[in-house]
């Protein structure tokens, strides 16, 4: 089944658009349950748009590509994440280093930076081009925004499965997507990135009693 | 004959595979389960043969003058096992398989005594064998170092064992960590290498490294040397060996020390004198600079110590600088069209590689022989043990007599040709008058390091074996086992075999060292070994009648002299007193003279402290504290250690603990290599 | 009939080895007279030496009850290696005994062969005298070596080979232009490492019976009888073979070169005037030196190694 390139770019576009929208609300929030929500929304909406590029160029792999990408990191991942989250107490992110406010508005000229980037690049004839670039940069500086700002273990996976939802973007907006072997290992790490995260943030809970990095100070020489 | 050139013939394959079964079978039995079969028992026999046909190939490569060719698994392109055994290749690889052989036959009653054999690192034994057989061998640069990789690291699973204690797992410590520096600057020289010949084969990096400009050849050689300096042990880059030769089992010592260091030195011959060819004036005078450097110090810091296997690792470092000096005269002759010379001075080196591997394995498989009877190394508690281990003394004393470079054992042979070289050099127009005064000051350097080598081993043998024991564990010694004994007496034998043939032995030598140099000057008199190092005279040494007319001279003043009366025994005189073991002379008063002689180098430090009856001026106990500090350690590997820990201290500060300060340094590099990549 | 070429090889070294086993002995005898009359005494005749090997052969051989088998192999080794030793370095043909079987360095090999010997079976007996003298003696030899070295590369380097052989041959037929300043200087230094190699003033105290100073006496303290007898004969062999190898390397005149008779007498002559004169110089020495401190042979050994530099560098960079 294939759809014609044109309905694949609107609906690229489509995809994009929310993913940003959702990305500033990501940056907002302070609820770890709402992000959780949003990242999988977010990922699941990549994954769209992988699978209309692919069934527009009839490349294979990127049809295998969005059904892993709305399966793992849709699906599975958030689940993962929301199970520990029912585990711990704490439900907010209380003391994030930048304000909701701040990083909405940060979050906004992240948006604004990444439009002035995209339009000095090259784009490729690429069925996806022009809007998802944008968008993809975006999603990029916006997760390493959440990494860089957020204390607890959980948000700072939720940034991680921002960021690579934007190098997923960027990835086949300017090309035919990654390689399989590319795409698959990328996944591949994510999860284990995430489990890693899962087994962190028990001990953590277990022995801290909260999810706060900020009580991890000893990784120094 | 016939039967070499027919199994060079065969191709040799059949016994490429036979040897390849036969280190499998080893490393997979020495993991098995414990069952009646002894399984490190039979994996040491089945390393034992494998070593017998590793030298059976060596021979026949060397004797037919054909090399031989092995390609195995091509792993992503590149060809794991790529090796081409030329006759240089060969010679290695005899000795490897005499020394392995003789190692893995020690080993079998070395474990039933409860030497360390009992853990499961015995099986990178067998592996270990297997990566020196490939080192020797590989035509190709990632052949070469995938090999010298399982080397080192099959060797520092040797050395620390399985349950380590802190100074064993130190010691290994370290010597990983200076061997990957070596390789790393191997990296580096191969890398330069391969980019201007295009492939990665040995083949091609001779050419290319004659159209590399001079500097880059320059820093090729360096980097060369220190990746091959480091693993034979070379000073200054020595350091590991004193520490990590001791804490190995016997049988593994032996092994390193007589093959694994000789590594090194495969490298630097192939490299220096194959491949790159000839070069400047001052790289044969930096090898025999280094050389004459580690004969001294080596033997020196040998003298001073008392645990008797790191003696003997001190000493494999003298060795090495004897054998570096031969390698650096033919470097230099090279570099100055003087292949004769060359031949000679390459000659030497090898044939005293092949020397110290036999009897400097003799001496570490004696001395694990002494620590399993007598329980400890420590030269001040031990002594007559002549009459409870006559097997290992007589082996002992042999290896001793040879490594002295006293006539007509195998050491002194290899000396003689060093000399040879040496003094050849020193007459030989084509070189500069500063390269002939240096090889003369090294013939000092080297009588230097006889003369010590002399006193330390009198020390040793005397010690360990002679006049009184000094310890209960010492007094209750008795012999070991016969696959021990087997394994030392058939090395002594090789010891006087290859010296009274020196002749024939070096011939064949020679002819290894003509492939490399173009040319020999050894020959075979009708009685033994002849150099020419300067045109139409000749200087000769016949190693067998002197041997001869030494036996029957002396068998014939012993039976009229002291065979016809029998001596009484009586109590040694000592002032009246009823002699005791603690008047006997120790091993740290022995070489107190030499410590004193040669004090500005050594730094001796002392400290007595003298404890007095009560109210009398009467000593209760004296106690005596010595030590000499090594003058690399002190004055190199300290002031850099400090330096590198005061850096990393300052780096320490941009460590503040906060994950997210951490993240934020890795997004502005990414930021930052964005930026420049633009 | 004998092939002439054996008969010219035999012949003067079957009269080498004669000379040198019979008047060994006579040498340490004059030593010991010459100081004796400098010393204003009368001394002992220098035939006396050979009735002290005679007295020590008819005793009795007591060994250590703690001294092991060496003991017993150790004289006869020590002997052996001085005695080959001697055959390998041309005293009155051009050409050594053993023409053929070994250079200089094999000379200086065989020395330490018996000087390891004797330096282990001193620790035999487990007594502390031996252990000094052992010592010592390694300690003094690792000082003597280099140089010792060093002197004869010089001479090996004038006539292009380290065959002694060689060295004497183009020694003897070079006449007055051999003697280069450069091998004059090679030759004061092996002649100050001849008074340590052979021990005596002021590097050692051949007469000594203090132990505490003894060095070669040190190791020798718990041989008795026939065992003391063949060591102290393979000592004065020593002195026979550090003489004829300072002859033939630095003073080659007289050695024959043809085997007429008068040649053979000429030699013979001629290589008892050297080693007399050796042992005369060698009195003169043990009568006027003192004996230094073993702290200071460094500085005495020195002097020889850096006369023996010079000498080389003379050859090397002032070529005549």
């Amino acid at each position: 089944m294939t759809i014609d390139p044109g309905t694949a770019r609107e609906l690229v576009d489509a995809c994009a658009a929310a993913i940003v929208l959702l990305g500033v609300g990501l940056a907002a929030t302070r609820s770890i349950g709402r992000a959780i929500w949003l990242v999988a929304i977010q990922s699941s909406l990549t994954g769209v748009a992988a699978l209309g590029v692919g069934l527009a160029t009839g490349a294979g792999h990127l049809l295998i590509g969005g059904i892993l990408a709305i399966g793992v990191k849709g699906f599975v991942v958030p689940l993962v994440l929301g199970s520990i989250l029912r585990r711990s107490a704490l439900r907010r992110e209380r003391h994030p280093l930048l304000g909701p406010r701040v990083s909405l508005v940060a979050a906004v000229a992240i948006v604004f930076v990444a439009s002035a980037a995209a339009n000095g690049a090259v784009l490729g004839a690429s069925v996806a081009a022009s809007r998802a670039l944008p968008a993809a940069i975006a999603q990029v500086l916006t997760g390493l925004l959440i990494v860089m700002t957020r204390r607890k273990a959980l948000s700072l996976v939720v940034g991680l499965l921002v960021f690579e939802n934007g190098i997923a973007l960027t990835a086949f907006s300017l090309t035919y997507g990654m390689p399989l072997v590319v795409e698959l290992g990328v996944l591949f790490d994510v999860l284990i990135a995430v489990v890693v995260a899962w087994v962190y943030a028990r001990r953590m809970l277990d022995v801290l009693g909260t999810t706060s990095t900020d009580r991890l100070r000893s990784l120094r020489g | 004959m016939s039967i070499a050139s027919a199994l060079a013939g065969a191709g040799s394959g059949p016994l490429l595979a036979a040897i390849a079964a036969l280190l499998g079978g080893s490393t997979l039995a020495a993991i098995a389960p414990r069952s009646r079969l002894n399984p490190r028992g039979l994996s040491l026999a089945l390393s034992a043969v494998a070593c017998v046909a590793i030298f059976v190939l060596g021979m026949t490569v060397v004797t037919s003058g054909t090399p031989v060719g092995a390609r195995v698994g091509t792993v992503l392109g590149f060809a794991l096992i790529d090796g081409r055994y030329d006759s240089l290749a060969g010679l290695f690889l005899i000795i490897l398989g005499a020394a392995g052989a003789a190692s893995s036959v020690f080993g079998i009653g070395y474990g039933a005594h409860g030497g360390s054999g009992t853990d499961r690192t015995a099986a990178a034994f067998p592996v270990f064998l297997a990566s020196l057989a490939l080192v020797f061998g590989a035509d190709d640069a990632f052949a070469f170092l995938f090999a010298w990789e399982l080397m080192a690291l099959s060797s520092a699973l040797l050395v620390v064992g399985s349950r380590p204690d802190r100074d064993v797992a130190r010691a290994g410590y370290l010597y990983l960590a200076l061997t990957h520096l070596a390789t790393a600057a191997l990296i580096v020289a191969f890398a330069i290498l391969a980019s201007t010949a295009g492939s990665t084969s040995f083949g091609s990096f001779g050419q290319a490294a004659a159209s590399l400009p001079p500097l880059s050849r320059d820093v090729v050689f360096v980097l060369l040397l220190l990746g091959f300096g480091t693993k034979a042990g070379a000073i200054p880059l020595h350091v590991w060996l004193p520490r990590a030769h001791p804490v190995a089992p016997s049988h593994v010592s032996a092994l390193m020390s007589g093959v694994m260091i000789k590594a090194g030195i495969y490298g630097i011959v192939r490299f220096g004198l194959d491949i790159l060819g000839a070069g400047p004036e001052w790289w044969g005078l930096l090898v025999l600079g280094i050389g004459v450097a580690s004969a001294v110090l080596g033997v020196l810091y040998a003298l001073m110590e008392h645990d008797l296997k790191r003696l003997l690792a001190f000493h494999s470092i003298e060795n090495i600088g004897i054998i570096l000096i031969g390698v650096g005269v033919a470097i230099l002759a090279v570099g100055d069209g003087a292949t004769a010379l060359a031949g000679i001075a390459l000659t030497a080196a090898l044939f005293h590689t092949l020397n110290h591997a036999l009897f400097k394995s003799v001496l570490f498989l004696a001395a694990g022989s002494i620590q399993a009877a007598a329980g400890t190394r420590d030269l001040n508690a031990l002594g007559g043990l002549a009459r409870a281990m006559p097997v290992t003394a007589l082996a002992f004393g042999i290896g001793a007599a040879a490594i002295s470079g006293l006539p007509p054992l195998n050491g002194f042979a290899s000396e003689w040709l060093t000399f040879q070289g040496l003094i050849g050099a020193g007459g030989e127009g084509a070189l500069s008058l500063i390269a002939r005064s240096a090889v003369l000051l090294a013939v000092a350097g080297l009588g230097l390091t006889a003369a010590l080598a002399v006193a330390c081993f009198v020390k040793a043998t005397g010690m360990s074996f002679l006049a009184l024991p000094r310890s209960k564990g010492a007094a209750d010694a008795g012999e070991t086992d016969r696959t021990m004994g087997a394994a030392m007496v058939s090395l002594a034998l090789a010891c006087i075999g290859v010296g009274i043939a020196a002749g024939p032995v070096s011939a064949a030598i020679g002819g290894v060292a003509e492939g490399l140099v173009g040319q020999q000057r050894t020959g075979v008199s009708e009685l033994g070994l002849v150099a020419v190092p300067v045109v139409g005279i000749n200087a000769v040494y016949s190693a067998a009648p002197l041997a001869v007319l030494l036996v029957v001279a002396a068998g014939a003043t012993w039976l009229v002299g002291v065979r016809r009366r029998k001596a009484r025994r009586s109590a040694t005189w000592t002032c009246g007193i009823v002699p005791e073991p603690a008047f006997e002379y120790t091993a740290t008063s022995y070489a107190k003279l030499i410590r004193l002689y040669f004090g500005p180098i050594l730094r001796p430090a002392r400290e007595v402290s003298i404890e007095l009856h009560p109210g009398t001026p009467f000593p209760r106990t004296v106690r005596y504290r010595g030590q000499v500090s090594h003058v690399i350690d002190e004055r190199l590997y300290r002031p850099l250690h400090r330096a590198a820990v005061g850096a990393a201290e300052l780096v320490r500060r941009l460590q503040s603990g906060s994950l997210q300060l951490y993240l934020a340094y890795a997004v502005a590099a990414l930021i930052a290599l964005l930026l420049i990549a633009r | 009939m004998i092939d002439p070429i054996v008969l010219q090889r035999l012949v003067p070294g079957l009269v080498q080895a004669a000379l040198t086993l019979l008047v060994a002995p006579l040498l340490l005898g004059i030593t010991k007279r010459v100081k004796a009359r400098l010393q204003y005494r009368r001394g002992p005749s220098v035939f006396q030496p050979y009735h002290d090997l005679a007295k020590w052969w008819s005793k009795e051989s007591v060994e250590s009850d703690a001294s092991g088998p060496l003991t017993a192999a150790a004289p006869a080794i020590v002997l052996a290696a001085v005695f080959v030793a001697t055959l390998l370095v041309p005293m009155v043909g051009a050409r050594p005994p053993l023409d053929g079987w070994g250079d200089l360095l094999v000379v200086v090999g065989l020395m330490a062969l018996g000087r390891f010997v004797l330096a282990l079976s001193a620790l035999d007996a487990g007594s502390a005298f031996g252990g000094m003298g052992s010592s010592r003696e390694v300690a003094i030899a690792t000082l003597v070596e280099p140089a010792l070295l060093l002197a004869l590369a010089g001479a090996a380097l004038a006539a292009g080979s380290t065959d002694l052989g060689e060295i004497a041959t183009l020694g003897a037929a070079s006449g007055i232009s051999w003697y280069t300043p450069a091998l004059l200087l090679a030759a004061a230094a092996f002649a100050i490492l001849a008074v340590a190699e052979t021990g005596h003033m002021p590097v050692d105290n051949p007469d000594t019976h203090l132990e505490l100073t003894m060095i070669h006496e040190g190791m020798l303290l718990e041989a008795s009888g026939p065992r003391l007898a063949i060591f102290m004969y393979a000592a004065q062999l020593k002195l026979v073979l550090v003489a004829g190898l300072f002859a033939a390397a630095f003073l080659p005149v007289g050695v024959a070169t043809s085997l007429t008779p008068l040649a053979l007498l000429i030699a013979v002559c001629a290589a008892l005037a050297k080693l007399i004169g050796g042992a005369i110089i060698l009195g003169v020495l043990d009568a006027s030196l003192a004996k230094l401190r073993i702290l200071a042979l460094p500085g005495l050994l020195a002097i020889a190694s850096i006369v023996a530099v010079i000498g080389l560098a003379t050859r090397l960079w002032l070529p005549a």
